[in-house]
């Protein structure tokens, strides 16, 4: 029978939230310090960097002194938070019932892990070395190198994703099997309490099989209720229970400059990253943005934000960034960049069918909305979607409503109307009148004699409100062929031209 | 089979046309046009008129109109935000199956254009920059005309003078525009006021290439 609990664990968090940063260091020697002081310990060493001798423990400035290249990161805090959230989506994105995640230390070495409720995903994966290889790979894809462990047990599903490797990230422990795997195992897996290990070096036990082999009755009487907790979780018996639990969702990525930036194009180019990071995440969990709230920390301490909304929601880097570049373009920050972050608002992606609008472009609807984010970025403000009538008098009665949704939910009196393209706004002219008619009509743009004028056509709207309309309209025909409709603006005493009729 | 459909589809692979090959065409509505286009405009082409100093944004519509019904989608780009929702709406356009753009400049009209035609979904795509003066630049309509090609999209380009030079399948110019008042009321009347009962517009052909 399948074991039914999984869980995936980030081995070296700090190292794997500096690359989930910058995915571009993975062959470069890297180390991770606690503060930025030069004598904070190191607590995390790449596999580049331990070929020189840097090791955890050791002060920044020996690593320094035995590797100048060496790139030595603080660990922020923003960093582990991404990199354990996005562990969380990877868990989300297979099962609903997902534990709290967490970190923790082993031997030194700090890793984060969750929980996930296993039951019912082998029908889809088939076995389990099949559903956790998904896993790992699913990972890999938000730029985490996890390990995988599946057990019936939960303690021992965690201590099996330890246990794993590079070569073999995935490692199930069987039912009935859990005593058998232990056995060979350190105890420096489990994280017991210094004094607790102390006492167990002394009597020589330094694996989880010898303290398995220790009599109940004496070591509960000699070692207490610690001694008690770690015999029963180096036997494999059940400590502690799987809970899963309903989180508040965040989807929010960062990233630390190497230094105060006061240019667009690397701001833009620390954004990408993090949008790529962010995307990767919502679409592992089969959501999509309607918002992003950007956020930059400034030099001077101030903090700039600013919410771009895509014209349509949607999972594209691209959208994104032409947003962002309008609105930094638009309202650039006051001083140089420090940090750069961004948080989604989400929705769920939509299915693959559609509206009627949607069936009839024939485009996924997915593609369409990006499509419509993408236009969104070259338009003008509010300036893709369908027309849509309003059910009045004013001038110009149209409002901008969402792709497909356009129309009029009225019965349009239609009658003589002739085909007008709009000046908007309307275009200030100079109208000559004889005998109270308009004669002759000039504008920067066209003019000349009027040979014919229909009108006038009164419109009064809106006189119940401070901005009355009071127009009478002209259709016009001039010498030179030209046809216009022209309006009096009785409150402003103007003339204006609405549009070229044809 | 299926691959090179598909590759020729989206425009990568060229196969060399048999002459008497016949476009499939949209007819505009308007007589005197699709005479001189034959029947109609041609799909997967770019059709271009030059409206002068004349809107001819009945054309647009009447298009857009034949383009919709059906269950049909279009798009209009419109540079200059003169599109008239309700002249549109009368001549029988779906507003609900249109969707309208109004680009920031004409860099972006062309982008906005090349992003609707890559999805090679609407029935007729207008592309309205007829309402100021515009450079010619032949690598975006390069670009368009080969996108279009890939598609079996109606494209028609509204300029003051020509834009699209010999990437036009057919290019038109208004020549005339003739309004026709007519008396209010029952018409009879000689001291009823005018007013504009429509407009004829008249074409004439600029070039018109074979397929």
């Amino acid at each position: 029978m399948p074991v039914s609990i999984a869980c995936l664990v980030i081995p070296d968090l700090p190292l794997a939230s500096v690359y989930r940063s910058h995915p571009r260091l993975e062959q470069k020697p890297v180390a991770v310090c606690e503060s930025d002081d030069s004598d904070a310990p190191i607590l995390s060493v790449s596999t580049q960097a331990s070929v020189f001798g840097i090791r955890r423990g050791m002060s920044r400035s020996q690593a320094k002194a035995l590797l100048p290249d060496v790139l030595v990161f603080m660990l922020a805090q923003q960093w582990l938070r991404s990199a354990l959230h996005a562990l969380r989506d990877v868990a989300l994105s297979f099962s609903p019932r997902v534990s709290k995640v967490d970190s923790d230390s082993v031997a030194g070495l700090l890793h984060g892990h969750v929980y996930l409720d296993a039951k019912g995903l082998y029908g889809l994966y088939g076995d389990e070395n099949r559903l956790g290889r998904v896993m790992a790979h699913s990972a890999q894809k938000l730029g985490l190198d996890i390990r995988v462990g599946l057990s019936d047990v939960v303690h021992v599903a965690k201590l099996a994703a330890l246990s794993a490797t590079d070569t073999a990230p995935v490692r199930i422990v069987a039912k009935g099997t859990e005593q058998k795997f232990l056995a060979p195992l350190s105890l420096d897996i489990l994280s017991l309490p210094a004094q607790l290990r102390r006492i167990l070096d002394s009597f020589g036990i330094n694996t989880l099989g010898k303290l398995a082999s220790l009599p109940e009755r004496g070591l509960k009487l000699r070692l207490g209720h610690e001694g008690m907790m770690a015999w029963r979780l180096s036997r494999g018996e059940p400590v502690e229970h799987f809970v899963s639990e309903q989180l508040r969702e965040s989807f929010a990525e960062f990233s630390d400059t190497a230094w105060p930036m006061d240019r667009l194009e690397p701001v833009l180019a620390e954004l990408e990253q993090v949008f790529v990071r962010l995307s990767h995440r919502l679409g592992c969990r089969g959501f999509v943005a309607r918002a992003l709230l950007i956020s930059l920390d400034l030099e001077s301490g101030d903090l700039w934000e600013h919410e771009v909304q895509p014209a349509s929601p949607c999972l594209d880097t691209r959208v994104w960034l032409d947003a962002a570049r309008l609105v930094l373009q638009a309202e650039p920050p006051k001083s140089p960049v420090e940090k750069v972050g961004a948080r989604a608002f989400v929705l769920p992606a939509r299915p693959g069918q559609g509206d009627l609008f949607r069936r009839t472009v024939l485009v996924s609807s997915r593609k369409l909305d990006e499509v419509l984010a993408r236009l969104g970025a070259v338009a003008v403000t509010g300036g893709v979607g369908s027309p849509r009538l309003l059910n009045t008098h004013r001038p110009d009665p149209v409002e901008m409503a969402p792709v497909g949704r356009g129309g009029a939910d009225f019965m349009l009196s239609c009658g003589d109307t002739v085909a007008i393209r709009r000046f908007r706004p309307p275009l200030r002219v100079e109208v000559l009148l004889g005998h109270g008619r308009p004669v002759r009509l000039d504008s920067p743009v066209f003019g000349g004699r009027i040979v014919r004028a229909a009108g006038p056509f009164s419109l009064r709207w809106g006189w119940w409100e401070d901005r009355a309309v009071q127009r009478d309209y002209y259709d016009v025909e001039l010498s030179s062929g030209g046809l216009y409709r022209l309006f009096f603006d009785a409150v402003g005493k103007r003339w204006f031209a609405d549009g070229v009729l044809g | 089979m299926d691959i090179i459909e598909h590759l020729k589809r989206k425009g990568l692979v060229h196969v060399a046309r048999n002459c008497s090959e016949e476009l499939e065409l949209l007819p505009s509505g308007y007589e005197r046009l699709d005479s001189l286009c034959s029947g109609g405009l041609a799909k997967g082409r770019i059709s271009e008129i030059m409206t002068g100093p004349w809107g001819a944004s009945s054309v647009i519509y009447s298009l857009l109109a034949r383009a919709t019904a059906g269950n049909g989608a279009a798009a209009v780009v419109d540079l200059g935000q003169g599109f008239d929702a309700v002249s549109a709406a009368c001549a029988g356009v779906s507003l609900d199956r249109l969707l309208w753009v109004t680009p920031r400049g004409i860099k972006e009209a062309y982008q906005a254009s090349d992003l609707l035609l890559a999805t090679n979904g609407f029935v007729a795509m207008v592309l309205d920059l007829s309402s100021r003066e515009i450079e010619s630049t032949n690598a975006a309509w390069m670009r368009l005309d080969r996108l279009a090609r890939g598609s079996n999209t109606v494209v028609l380009v509204l300029s003051r003078s020509g834009l699209v030079g010999p990437f036009a399948h057919v290019s038109l110019q208004v020549r005339r525009c003739r309004p026709v008042w007519r008396r209010a009321g029952d018409g009879k009347s000689s001291n009823a006021p005018f007013c504009l009962a429509g407009i004829d517009l008249d074409f004439v052909l600029h070039r018109r290439r074979s397929a």
